[in-house]
């Protein structure tokens, strides 16, 4: 039995993934196999002791102390953003211990009170504030280039997802998972990819893929059409931020970039549901 | 709550998160106080869960300093979605799945793309060569340090091997909570029971 397809058929018997015909044909073969029955009784010793491991392993220390402090209330600042609106955001992130931290997210706790932002704004938002009237970046001209055109690619998408969405009814307030829409930008110079809004990106995208059956053809393609455009803006502005990590003006435009994503997605499992 | 040199140990005994078991009625009533923002409540939570919780995030990043961030992370996350929870699912599952996103979340965060499971059917023999020899192999041919060999798996392998065989997940649960293919978490299963059969049976 060294076919690995009969290997991985064992893997399957033993695993009781078989239809009974087939785990007889198995055992049939077992019967004239010696290495398949070492096969069998490696993995299904393996299966015992990884069942016998325990199921709850002590931290080496309580680790409660850091949860408490990183669960007392943080206040609360209002930073003005262009065209007179206000949003407020966590003064900060609060770290969870010292030394090597997590990476720094967004949360719904923080953003609690933010608006889901219309997407045209947000690239307003992202663009109108590289210049005199707003924060300048210290960019140079290489990275003015790319920013310029993960610019130019938001833009476009901005013009094609505009499109697409005058033909829906609106921006859903909600997610499928009945998470909330209200993603803030960080506005504080951390990292702008927020852990949580990348998952919640990767969930809806596995509600696309598991429900592209039920969308008409033509829509899935505009769908991944614009998703395309997309990320391609967001690997433009990402590659930007890596020669720059520190430049808040990238850092919000990629986290633009993700919140654009992240309402086509949503708009996407809106049709879904609807279908 | 940190400095608190007493806590409420109406429920356990000493403060060892194993010895927290908390009776699901039990459960119910503290996760309400919790919910209400009670601290005290949650971190009655947290003396129950953090075990399993801790362990979850250990097998799954092989290091124990990065658990102990995650496994702050998994109970923070849940105090600040705790008002979602609305009791349809047993808070330990409801914990339990949202550990594990914590932790994928945090490996895509990481840069250490999922992707790189796709694609790797095939067994690595150079893989199978780092692992480190261990115990000898006991009567089923298994060496006596099992989680160790599991902790120097490959990141996919160890990820759906902890999943599947410890945490008792299914291959289409694996799949939708990794974002790949029932098939791909198969190929990851069947990797990681070949390298350890290496590494343990040497």
């Amino acid at each position: 039995m060294s076919d690995i397809l009969d290997d991985r058929l064992l893997h399957d018997y033993v695993d009781g993934l078989l239809a009974p015909e087939a785990a007889a044909a198995v055992e049939g073969r077992l019967a004239a196999d010696s290495e398949a029955r070492q096969t069998v009784v490696f993995l299904r010793a393996l299966k015992a002791r990884a069942a016998e491991l325990p199921a709850a392993i002590e931290p080496g220390r309580d680790l409660w102390p850091g949860i408490a402090a990183a669960m007392a209330p943080t206040p609360l600042v209002s930073v003005a953003a262009d065209g007179g609106e206000a949003r407020e955001v966590a003064a900060g992130r609060r770290r969870l211990s010292t030394g090597r931290g997590i990476s720094p997210t967004l949360s719904e706790g923080e953003c609690a009170k933010s608006s889901p932002m219309e997407p045209a704004a947000v690239i307003r938002r992202g663009i109108a504030g590289i210049g005199p009237a707003g924060w300048l970046p210290r960019l140079q001209p290489r990275q003015w280039a790319a920013l310029a055109t993960a610019a130019l690619l938001l833009v476009a998408s901005s013009s094609a997802l505009t499109a697409w969405w005058l033909r829906g009814p609106g921006l859903p307030a909600t997610n499928p998972a009945g998470g909330s829409a209200a993603i803030g930008v960080a506005l504080d110079g951390g990292p702008p990819v927020p852990a949580e809004l990348a998952l919640q990106i990767d969930e809806l995208m596995f509600v696309l893929y598991d429900n592209r059956d039920v969308l008409d053809p033509d829509t899935v393609t505009t769908i991944e059409t614009n998703l395309r455009v997309i990320d391609r803006a967001i690997r433009r502005a990402r590659e930007a931020l890596a020669d720059d990590p520190g430049n808040a003006g990238l850092a919000r435009l990629l986290a633009s970039n993700y919140m654009h994503k992240l309402q086509l997605l949503q708009r996407t499992s809106r049709i879904i549901e609807r279908s | 709550m940190a400095d608190q040199p007493q806590r409420d140990r109406r429920i356990g005994g000493p403060i060892n998160a194993t010895a927290h078991e908390l009776r699901r009625e039990d459960v119910i009533d503290v996760v309400r106080r919790a919910q209400a923002g009670d601290q005290a409540a949650f971190e009655e939570l947290y003396r129950a869960h953090t075990g399993r919780v801790y362990a979850l995030c250990l097998r799954m990043s092989a290091d124990p300093g990065r658990a102990e961030e995650l496994t702050q992370e998994v109970f923070l996350r849940a105090w600040k979605g705790l008002a979602t929870f609305r009791g349809e699912a047993a808070f330990s599952t409801w914990l339990h799945r949202l550990a594990v996103n914590v932790v994928l979340a945090e490996r895509r965060s990481q840069g250490k793309r999922w992707e790189r499971m796709i694609g790797t059917d095939d067994i690595e023999p150079f893989e199978a060569a780092t692992l480190e020899r261990r115990a000898g192999p006991g009567p089923e041919g298994i060496g006596l340090d099992l989680e160790a060999a599991i902790g120097e798996l490959p990141e996919g392998a160890r990820t759906v091997f902890v999943l599947y065989e410890i945490e008792g997940y299914g291959h289409r649960e694996i799949a939708a909570v990794t974002g790949t293919a029932v098939g791909t978490s198969k190929a990851q299963l069947h990797r990681a029971r070949k390298l350890l059969r290496e590494a343990l049976q040497r």
